[in-house]
């Protein structure tokens, strides 16, 4: 396997200090204060735009963005294409390609009929809360690139994470767990980072994507000493930090420890409760899979999620690596895809069942697809062209299959859907128009969508 | 959802959509992905577009063109001609069916049959836009047929091409054949490609890839030898005089504002911006800044003391400063401190990582020749070759011979997928990941891009990406590690000549211990093979008919793993029972005259690479071609060499007998060179001064930045190689300067507007501790730091096993150091994916790539570490304590001299009146005294300003 994968790397030596640390330019939020930092500037754009013609009802106050790391093959999972079947082992569209059909069968599930391959079954069985979009494209082929365009819109600068935005937009719900949490990251920095926002919408990153999570995996979170003491020393740390900001009150780092410091202590007693996942029930834990030694880990960050959720949580992301398949792909991707099946069935059914389905927005996505061509005899190269994603609750429409990749699934031709719509999407689905969500920065309003950006209305229900 | 009460949700779902609006602006995505600025290409195209209306003939006469219409053209127009035009327009094909010739530039302005195809900078009237638009069939461009109607992108960007004028690189030769230069042409004329490559391939893919690879290379390549010289980074260096003085024009003739060469091309940069410098920082910021970015620790009370008093009496503060920095470049710490930049760069680290995660055991010993260089100042390009090829430089003295050959453990401390089944993928990969640290370290190209395609951003090709790999596939490489499942890939270590007498860690086991591993090795040897062979003869039975024992499989693995473990145990001694002095490094592979096999030999080659289980990099060879980078595809054999970047390549011709790693270093490091020197120099500033002139410290490429003080860079480059690669000179050198040693907190309102990002250093960056300043620091503060370097690491030492304990239990004084580790963080353990905490939280590189810039995060889990932490609550304790047993008493006079100490050592300041009422306060509140003194001393650790060098 090319060590493409490596290359996730390429961008994480673009510090974000290095961005932030001079980041003056927010000079009209010069008057933030302490743990206050969410009053925003937002507020100040709202005025502009108060007739809302055409404007959405927000279902979802939350998303669960489940990050498929590599690229999983969207012609073996959520993309049919039975042209590509006919044509197997014929010549493909690159000089001495051969096109490789999936060696996955696909049928239409539930009473939306929307085509998905048999590597889920589970997942099939809740097909009509589906979205599936078979149309997304992104720019480029490459690991690095496509993750952080995948997450802040741009590869070239750095930019706000999605989540940062929305948190940014939503404000926080809790205050005693970060309203951004990233379960398994790996990769750049950047995919969490909060950029030129204030450092309190940067995401939480929870363990690495080599170690199964459970509670170990915030170390420290025991207090050493007594309450009172803790509050004692914590409130002397921060009135010198308070009296650090005045010297240069436009310093975010230092804007961001003193808001870590609040929230680290009140997570102490937060988030090990939320992390508590074998307080579960016995059948709430095997829903998830976590009876099985295959989906045990997946089954586990998804209940977390769950519970995060509950908690109050804005944006949770869990990333899953390991999709990138330029060779062995009939064994590595069965294998990958039976470690998700259970628990995603599992974490819709749930959230129906608690009546958060319609609050919660779930995206399940890589940063780009894979050939229909064969690679090696058993594998598939990178596609940037079209790939797929799927999305349930927070008012996407449901049981439907969106867009075409054409007849092979090599490039988005019917309804292509570029990252910044999509990210215009998600944030209408939350409510905030794409247009609106601004912060000033270096001498101009920044959005997420940048000077484009088009709400794809047909995916909302 | 209760816990939602009362919390501030000020924008909610409140911030409501309001509009939706399609935006009619122009889209141009996708080739904003090439140029640095999203909209450098609107406004080029604009201000090119009035040029070109002005005089529209003018821009059609041939013109240098610039980089940013070049790549438009290459990626966006010649392809699209290329692939659908030119097979019935062009000389290529000796084909101009309605009078027209679409490859060459001038084919294209004089038009076909029915006239011009459009006046350059006239996009209304343009017949080729018509024509390649058109929907009907009779007029479409291809016609039907012969080609699919082209994407609405594709006429975007031909319009765009033609409203700014139709850059056209270009001549009236043949397209693909014309100008490029040096060695790559050379071979070219040897033996036309196209065409022959077919043959000894007839029929299959391997043919057909063969020519269109080969045509798109050609094409690639003119391309791009002249994209190179057109690229800031491959021009020559340039030696400019510098420029005067004076931070404005006004202040020019005064000029007393620098002090230093550097200066006055920072004042330049100023004066262009219209901003000027905040003032100086004062004595102990700057004390603590130059103590911390040249030796990773703070200033001692004494060093403070002295400072401070000094700098109120001396003749010349210059001259004060100057004594610091040349003291401090000469401590051990410096040493440490810098090794620890080149460690990032390196990706240094102590195991595979990747899925199975095995211990490198000796990956110490580059470490310390890493440290070592630091301490004796090895010339930069002396340090560079020999960590290339080392092996290799003429060396008599063993010892020396020995260190040499330790350095090449740069090349050997990669992470690899030691699980990887097919031994020739696992060779390229291997190689691949060389190919990438040596370029991206050195020189800032990210060459491993062109392993399975020409780079699209840079002047590689795929070819000259698969030269370079043939000297690292000629390269034995000594990991020294137990391979993975059925021992896939092991590894021996590089084992040096006993007499170089490098301490070696002792052995850890009795005699008697270790006879019995000679023992049970041996009979678990022969008891794995017996049942491997009755396994063996087992699965024939089964494809017989018979039944296939599963079971026992398991029995072989278990078997399996032990011989593995207890040989490579025993592989570590000698026959006497000690140990051998082993290391990580590489050397050549042996070679062997080709015999004139011709074409048969070839085949077997190819066949030999498709079958998985036979090694084929065993020899000094050169690579074959790999189709799309895949092992399985390969073709002819490309020959070794480095990429002729800047026309000196034949100076560097590799000999049939050696891997030309000696070769691809000097290259690297010759005169011609102009990359290597830039990319040093600014690692250097970026260390220093928080940020590099070129932003992008490892990527020097197109799609890296470009430089802020171009003649600056020039500037340190030219003095670094005019210093005989001095690297410490130039540390002095920005150390010494003005721009060093302003304030990083000053506000200046002004030049925030003109430069928010502070990119002309209109003051100091302030910048995070990295990871091992903070847990060396606290180390320092407490009095326990030990700066004896230790022999190997306490993972290295404890290391029986063969995996890398994860477990969080075990990892206690494996991984994890102990609250009575001492050592400086350097000497830590560091498997990937599993550094000690501290570290990792604190944003320590990963080792998987070369990072020269470390990232900087801000996130509760830190603050829970300094509050929560037992080995923090243990240094608190004892600087506590050491201060309680300094000031003794109650008195007043020893409380505040009590403070007083304990900020100087924490934050190299004294307390402020307010902050002497504070601490007063705290320690009233506290239950007892000694609680208090704890609390303030976690407290200061813990604050922003302690892990802020301003």
């Amino acid at each position: 396997m090319p060590l493409c994968n490596q290359r996730m790397n390429l961008l994480t030596r673009r510090s974000i200090l290095q961005q932030t640390a001079c980041g003056f330019g927010w000079l009209a939020f010069s008057a933030l204060s302490a743990s206050k930092g969410l009053a925003s500037p937002i507020v100040q754009s709202r005025g502009d735009g108060g007739s809302s013609s055409g404007s959405f009802p927000a279902k979802a106050k939350r998303v669960i963005f489940l990050y498929m790391r590599g690229g999983p093959s969207h012609v073996d999972t959520f993309d049919y294409k039975p042209e590509l079947e006919k044509a197997d082992g014929q010549g493909g569209p690159r000089s001495g390609s051969k096109w490789m059909k999936s060696p996955w069968e696909f049928r239409q599930r539930g009473e939306s009929g929307l085509w998905i391959s048999e590597l889920f079954p589970e997942l099939s069985q809740v097909a009509d809360d589906l979205a599936i979009v078979n149309s997304m494209q992104t720019d480029v082929p490459a690991h690095a690139q496509a993750t952080v365009r995948l997450h802040t819109g741009t590869s070239q600068f750095v930019r706000p994470s999605v989540g940062s935005w929305v948190l940014y937009g939503l404000g926080a719900e809790s205050e005693s767990i970060p309203g951004f949490i990233s379960i398994g990251p790996s990769g750049s920095a950047q995919n969490y980072g909060n950029a030129f926002l204030p450092a309190n919408y940067q995401g939480m990153r929870l363990g690495n994507g080599n170690r199964e999570v459970d509670e170990t995996q915030i170390s420290n979170l025991a207090p050493l000493v007594g309450s009172e003491r803790q509050r004692r020393e914590l409130d002397f740390i921060q009135n010198l930090n308070q009296k650090k900001l005045q010297t240069d009150p436009a310093d975010q780092e230092i804007e961001g420890v003193i808001h870590s410091y609040e929230m680290a202590f009140r997570m102490q007693s937060e988030l090990p409760k939320v992390m508590n996942i074998k307080s579960e029930t016995e059948e709430m834990q095997s829903l998830y899979g976590l009876d099985r030694k295959e989906t045990r880990t997946f089954g586990s960050k998804l209940l977390l999620a769950r519970r995060m959720a509950e908690a109050g949580v804005r944006f949770i992301e869990i990333s899953q690596g390991s999709w990138d398949h330029h060779g062995n792909i009939q064994t590595a991707l069965a294998s990958k895809c039976e470690a998700i099946d259970l628990p995603l069935r599992g974490l819709i059914t749930d959230l129906k069942q608690r009546g958060m389905l319609d609050e919660t927005l779930i995206v399940w996505s890589g940063e780009f697809g894979r050939t229909p061509y064969a690679q090696g005899r058993d594998g598939r190269d990178h596609n940037h062209k079209a790939f797929s994603l799927w999305m349930a609750g927070g008012g996407v429409k449901a049981g439907l299959q969106y867009g075409r990749s054409g007849d092979f699934g090599v490039e988005a031709t019917e309804n292509a859907i570029p990252i910044v719509d999509f990210h215009a999407t998600l944030l209408a689905l939350l409510g905030l128009d794409h247009e609106q969500l601004t912060y000033p920065y270096a001498g101009r309003d920044f959005r997420l969508t940048d000077t484009k950006g088009r709400v794809v209305t047909d995916l909302i229900a | 959802m209760d816990r939602m009460k009362g919390i501030q949700m000020p924008l909610g779902n409140s911030v409501l959509l309001l509009k939706y609006r399609r935006l009619n602006k122009p889209l141009f995505s996708l080739v904003s992905l090439f140029f640095v600025g999203l909209y450098g290409l609107e406004l080029f195209s604009q201000s090119r577009l009035a040029h070109a209306q002005e005089k529209s003939d003018k821009a059609v006469k041939s013109k240098p063109l610039s980089n940013q219409e070049l790549v438009f053209f290459e990626t966006k127009i010649r392809p699209v001609l290329a692939n659908n035009c030119y097979a019935c327009h062009s000389k290529q094909a000796g084909k101009s069916e309605g009078g027209l010739q679409l490859d060459t530039r001038e084919g294209v302005l004089s038009g076909g049959d029915t006239g011009t195809l459009f006046v350059p900078g006239n996009v209304e009237k343009s017949l080729l836009l018509k024509r390649i638009g058109a929907t009907n069939p009779d007029l479409q461009m291809p016609p039907k047929g012969h080609g699919k109607k082209l994407s609405a992108a594709v006429l975007k960007d031909f319009s765009l091409w033609i409203r700014i004028g139709a850059p056209d690189p270009r001549t009236n030769k043949k397209a693909g054949k014309g100008s490029s230069a040096g060695g790559e042409s050379k071979s070219k004329s040897g033996k036309p490609e196209t065409g022959e490559a077919d043959s000894g391939q007839s029929g299959d893919d391997g043919a057909k890839i063969a020519s269109a690879r080969t045509k798109e290379s050609e094409d690639a390549e003119a391309y791009r030898s002249v994209l190179d010289s057109d690229w800031w980074s491959y021009k020559p260096l340039v030696r400019a005089e510098a420029p005067q003085a004076g931070v404005s024009d006004a202040d020019a003739s005064s000029g007393t504002w620098g002090l230093t060469a550097i200066d006055r091309y920072v004042e330049a940069g100023y004066r262009v911006k219209g901003i000027s410098p905040v003032s100086d920082a004062g004595p102990g910021v700057l004390l603590r800044r130059l103590h911390y970015d040249l030796t990773g620790l703070p200033p001692s009370l004494q060093d403070l003391e002295s400072f401070l008093e000094r700098w109120d009496s001396v003749e010349s503060r210059q001259v004060l400063i100057e004594e610091v920095v040349d003291r401090l470049m000469k401590t051990e710490a410096f040493a440490v401190h810098w090794a620890r930049h080149w460690l990032d760069v390196a990706r240094y680290a102590e195991s595979t990582g990747r899925e199975v995660n095995i211990p490198y055991n000796h990956a110490w010993r580059y470490r310390d020749w890493v440290i070592d260089a630091f301490r004796t100042n090895k010339p930069y390009d002396r340090f560079l070759v020999e960590q290339i090829a080392g092996d290799l430089l003429d060396e008599s003295d063993v010892k020396q011979r020995a260190k040499n050959m330790v350095a090449t453990g740069f090349l050997a401390i990669g992470s690899r997928n030691i699980n990887e089944n097919n031994p020739n993928l696992f060779a390229t990969d291997q190689a691949d990941e060389q190919i990438d640290t040596v370029f991206q370290a050195t020189m800032g190209m990210t060459m491993a891009c062109a392993r399975c395609h020409d780079h699209k951003f840079e002047p590689i090709t795929q070819k000259q990406y698969t030269a370079v790999a043939g000297i690292f596939l000629s390269t034995e490489t000594w990991f020294g590690a137990e391979g993975g499942n059925n021992s896939r890939n092991f590894a021996a270590p590089l084992e040096l000549p006993n007499e170089c007498g490098f301490e070696t860690l002792p052995v850890a086991w009795s005699d008697e211990e270790i006879e019995k591993k000679r023992a049970d090795a041996k009979k678990f040897r022969s008891e794995f093979e017996e049942l491997q062979k009755e396994l063996q003869a087992n699965r024939k039975d089964a494809k017989a008919g018979g039944e296939l024992d599963r079971s026992r499989q398991q029995e072989l693995n278990r078997l399996n793993i032990k011989v593995n473990e207890l040989e490579y145990q025993l592989a570590t001694l000698t026959d006497e029972n000690r140990a051998k002095v082993l290391a990580m490094g590489v050397t050549e592979k042996p070679y062997k005259a080709a015999e004139p096999e011709g074409n048969k030999g070839k085949k077997r080659e190819q066949r030999a690479i498709a079958n998985k289980r036979r090694p084929v990099f065993t020899m000094i060879a050169d690579s074959p071609f790999f189709a799309r980078g895949d092992v399985e595809m390969a073709l002819e054999s490309v020959p070794r060499g480095v990429p002729n970047l800047f026309g000196n390549a034949n100076d560097f011709k590799v000999p049939q007998d050696a891997s030309g790693r000696l070769q691809l270093a000097t290259w690297i490091v010759s005169k011609e060179n102009p990359v290597t020197s830039r990319v040093a120099v600014n690692r250097v500033w970026a260390w220093m001064i928080g940020q590099g002139i070129v932003d992008s410290v490892d990527n020097f490429g197109t799609t890296g930045s470009e430089p802020t003080h171009p003649e600056l860079l020039d500037h340190l480059a030219m003095e670094l190689i005019d210093s005989g690669w001095d690297l410490r000179a130039v540390i002095r050198k920005i150390a010494t300067s003005r721009v060093y040693q302003l304030s990083s907190t000053e506000p200046n309102p002004q030049a925030v507007v003109q430069d928010p990002e502070n990119k002309y250093c209109w003051r100091a960056k302030s910048r995070r501790l990295q990871a091992e300043e903070i847990r060396d620091s606290m180390l320092v503060i407490s009095d326990r730091l030990d700066e004896t370097p230790v022999l190997a690491t306490i993972m290295a030492r404890k290391g029986e096993r063969n995996r890398v304990d994860t477990s969080p239990g075990k990892r206690k004084g494996k991984g994890e150091p102990l609250p009575e580790d001492r050592c400086r963080s350097i000497y830590l353990p560091l498997p990937r994916g599993e550094a000690p905490e501290v570290l990792e939280l604190f944003d320590l590189p990963d080792g998987m790539m070369v990072q020269g810039v470390r990232e900087s995060t801000n996130v509760p889990s830190q603050a829970l570490y300094l509050l929560n932490n037992q080995t923090v609550a243990g240094i608190a304790n004892s600087i506590a304590q050491n201060a309680l047993e300094q000031f003794p008493g109650r008195s007043a006079d020893n409380f505040e001299k009590r403070v007083v100490w304990i900020y100087q050592k924490i934050l190299s300041r004294k307390p402020t009146g307010d902050e002497l009422k504070m601490v007063d306060q705290l320690l009233k509140q506290s239950e007892s005294s000694e609680a208090g003194w704890v609390s303030l001393v976690r407290g200061l650790l813990a604050t922003a300003e302690f892990r802020y060098l301003d």
